[in-house]
C-alpha cells in the first residue's frame, strides 16, 4: 500500500504536470486568488484554484512535489555513498585515529541536522545542489556510524575462522560476508533516513532557505500560502495534504 | 514489607551515592561539549565555499573586502576560532552581522527564555496529550476509541510543525466565533496554538514509548501480583503501572528537546515569537553567522541540561518501580 503510495506521488510529480494548460509559472489575471473549480468548474483549468498572482495551483504542487523528492532523493544518495564509505574507513581504521573519527561522528549524530544545515546552507547558499550535498553530507553521520557497526560485527563473526580453514580467501570473504552486512546496514539506515531528510528538506523550503525562486518545494508553497491564511486557504491545504502523503510513504517504508 | 522498605532504601541510596560525581562531571561536560560542537560548526562553516557578503546587493570587491575587514574574516580561520572563544568566554558572542553593533548576547538572552518557555509547555501539552491516549489504548486495544486514538497517533508522526502550524491558524480561523479578532485574546490563542502545534510529533513519539513501556509492565513478573491485591483499577494503572514507566518515558523526552528546538523555527515564524528559532531562521537569511554560533551554544547547552534532567528523573520516580518490584 505505502510502496504504491510513493510510486502514485513519484508519478505525480513527473507527469502530473503534462495534462495542466498552465507550466506553474504562467499569470492567469483573470483568475487571481480563485477558489478550486471555481472559474473553468473542476473538468477545465486551475481545478485546485490559483494564488495570488494567477498561477495554477496544481501545477505549482506537482512541481514542488517534485523538488522536494528531488531534493530528498540526491540527498539520500549522497548520505548513501559518503556515510558507506566512512563507515567502512571507520571500520578499517583502528587504533587512535579510528577512536578519533567515530567520537567525531558520535558528536556530529547528536546535534540537530536541520540546525547544521542551517549554518552551512546560510554561507554556501541556496539552491538544489548546495542543500542535497548538505543535508546528505549531515544524513551520511548515522548511514556511517550504522555501517561501522555492521562492519566489525562481520569482521567478528565466528563463522569466518571455519570459511579461512576452508581456503576462503579475502575477496571471497568480503563477497558473501562483508558487502551484504554494509549493504543491510545503509539500507536499514537510509530508509530510516530519507523522512528526516524529506522534513528538514521542508523546513529549510518554508523558512525560504531551499532551492530559490522560481524554483519551487513543498515548504516554500506552504510559506506563499501561510501568508494569505484568510484569503486563499486552499494554497495551504494542497501542499498540507501533499507533505502528509509523501511523509506517510516514507514513514510507514522506514 | 519491611526488608522491602529497605531494600528500596539501599537502592535509593545506591543510586544517589554515585550520582553527585556523576552529576558533577555532566555538569562539567556541558560547557565543553558545547564549545566542542560549535567548534565542530565553526569547521563546517569555514569548510563550505561561500562569504557572509558575498550577497546579490554588494557587488564591489572593495566594499566586500573592507566589510570582511571590519567584522576580521580576513585573518586565517585559527585566528577568527581564537577570537571567537575569548568572545565566548568573555560572554559576549561577539557583534550581530544582520543587527549592526548589537551583542550577540544581548539578543540571545531576549529570545532564549521564550523559546525555552515554549518548549516546556509543549513537553507538557504532548505528555499530557499522550500519557491518557496510551492508557486508553493498552487498557481496551480493542475498542473503537482505542483504534482510532492508534491511527491518529500515527498520523501525527507525519504531520511536521512547519505544516501543523499554519493547518492550526487556519482551524481557529475557520470557526464562526474569530477568537483571533480581539488583540488581547488572539495573542493568547495563537500562543496556544503555538503550544499545540510544537506539542503534537512529541504527543506522538510519547504515545508509543509510553505504549511500549505500559505493554512490557503488563507482562512483567510483579503485575500479577499488583492484579491479586484487589487494588482499584485507577490506582493500579496510574500508580504502579504507569510509575514503572517513567525511566522510559523521561529518556523518551530527552532526545525531542533538539527536535522541539529545531521544529520551534517554523512555530516561531508563522506565529512571529520571538524566539530562538525565529532568530536563528533570520540570521540563516542573513548569514548572520555570529548569531548562528551563538544560537548554537544555546541548543547544544539546553539539550545537554535537558537529558541530564531525563537521566536524574528516573531516581525521583524509583517510587513506583521500588514498590512494584518490592511486591
Amino acid at each position: 500500500m505505502t510502496r504504491k503510495l510513493a510510486l502514485f506521488l513519484v508519478v505525480l510529480a513527473v507527469a502530473g504536470p503534462l495534462g495542466s494548460s498552465g507550466d506553474g509559472y504562467a499569470v492567469d489575471w483573470r483568475a487571481l486568488d480563485s477558489p478550486p473549480g471555481a472559474l473553468y468548474g473542476f473538468a477545465g483549468g486551475h481545478w485546485l484554484g490559483t494564488d495570488e498572482l494567477g498561477r495554477d495551483l496544481w501545477v505549482r504542487l506537482c512541481l514542488g512535489l517534485r523538488g522536494s523528492i528531488a531534493v530528498g532523493v540526491f540527498a539520500l544518495l549522497f548520505a548513501a555513498l559518503l556515510g558507506s564509505t566512512l563507515g567502512v574507513a571507520m571500520g578499517i581504521l583502528r587504533g587512535v585515529a579510528g577512536g578519533l573519527v567515530a567520537r567525531a561522528a558520535d558528536i556530529l549524530a547528536a546535534l540537530p541536522v536541520t540546525l547544521l544545515a542551517l549554518v552551512v546552507i546560510s554561507t554556501s547558499g541556496r539552491g538544489l545542489w548546495p542543500v542535497a550535498a548538505t543535508l546528505g553530507a549531515l544524513g551520511a553521520v548515522p548511514v556511517a556510524r550504522a555501517v561501522r557497526v555492521a562492519l566489525l560485527a562481520a569482521t567478528r563473526a565466528p563463522y569466518l575462522a571455519v570459511a579461512r580453514i576452508h581456503g576462503a580467501g579475502f575477496w571471497e570473504v568480503a563477497r558473501w560476508t562483508y558487502v551484504p552486512a554494509v549493504a543491510a546496514a545503509c539500507g536499514t539506515a537510509c530508509r530510516l533516513l530519507l523522512p528526516q531528510l524529506l522534513v528538514a528538506e521542508g523546513l529549510l523550503g518554508f523558512l525560504g532557505l531551499s532551492i530559490p525562486a522560481p524554483g519551487i518545494t513543498l515548504g516554500s508553497l506552504l510559506a506563499e500560502g501561510s501568508g494569505r491564511l484568510s484569503h486563499a486557504p486552499w494554497a495551504v491545504a494542497a501542499p498540507t495534504a501533499a507533505v502528509f502523503l509523501l511523509l506517510t510513504a516514507t514513514r510507514s517504508r522506514a | 514489607m519491611a526488608g522491602s522498605t529497605a531494600r528500596q532504601g539501599s537502592r535509593r541510596f545506591a543510586a544517589w551515592s554515585v550520582r553527585p560525581v556523576g552529576l558533577l562531571w555532566r555538569l562539567a561536560a556541558i560547557p565543553f561539549t558545547a564549545f566542542a560542537a560549535c567548534g565542530l560548526c565553526f569547521l563546517l562553516w569555514h569548510l563550505v565555499p561561500g562569504s557572509p557578503f558575498a550577497t546579490e546587493q554588494l557587488t564591489d570587491p572593495v566594499t566586500r573586502d573592507h566589510l570582511a575587514a571590519a567584522y576580521g574574516l580576513d585573518r586565517p580561520w585559527w585566528a577568527q576560532w581564537f577570537q571567537w572563544s575569548q568572545q565566548v568566554f568573555s560572554g559576549s558572542f561577539g557583534s550581530s552581522f544582520q543587527y549592526r553593533n548589537l551583542p550577540v548576547a544581548a539578543l540571545l538572552a531576549q529570545a532564549w527564555p521564550t523559546s525555552l518557555l515554549l518548549g516546556l509547555l509543549a513537553l507538557v501539552v504532548g505528555s499530557a496529550i499522550a500519557v491518557p491516549c496510551a492508557v486508553c489504548v493498552v487498557r481496551k486495544p480493542q475498542a473503537r476509541v482505542a483504534v482510532f486514538l492508534e491511527v491518529l497517533m500515527d498520523s501525527l508522526l507525519c504531520v511536521p510543525t512547519f505544516v501543523s502550524a499554519p493547518l492550526l491558524l487556519l482551524l481557529v480561523a475557520s470557526i464562526p466565533f474569530n477568537l483571533l479578532a480581539d488583540p488581547d485574546a488572539g495573542r493568547l490563542v495563537e500562543y496556544g496554538l503555538a503550544v499545540l502545534s510544537l506539542s503534537l510529533p512529541i504527543a506522538a513519539v510519547v504515545f508509543r514509548w509510553t505504549c511500549v513501556a505500559l505493554r512490557a509492565a503488563l507482562g512483567a513478573s510483579w503485575w500479577p501480583a499488583i492484579a491479586a491485591r484487589h487494588l482499584p483499577e485507577q490506582r493500579r494503572w496510574w500508580r504502579y503501572a504507569l510509575g514503572s514507566c517513567v525511566p522510559q518515558l523521561t529518556g523518551s523526552l530527552a532526545p525531542l528537546a533538539a527536535d522541539v528546538l529545531t521544529g520551534a523555527m517554523a512555530v516561531e515564524t508563522v506565529f512571529a515569537l520571538p524566539g530562538l528559532g525565529h532568530l536563528l531562521a533570520s540570521a540563516a537569511r542573513h548569514r548572520d553567522t555570529p548569531v548562528m554560533l551563538g544560537a548554537m551554544v544555546c541548543v547544544v547547552t539546553t539539550v545537554m541540561a535537558v537529558q541530564l534532567l531525563a537521566d536524574l528523573l528516573p531516581t525521583v520516580g524509583s517510587r513506583g518501580r521500588g514498590m512494584a518490584s518490592s511486591v
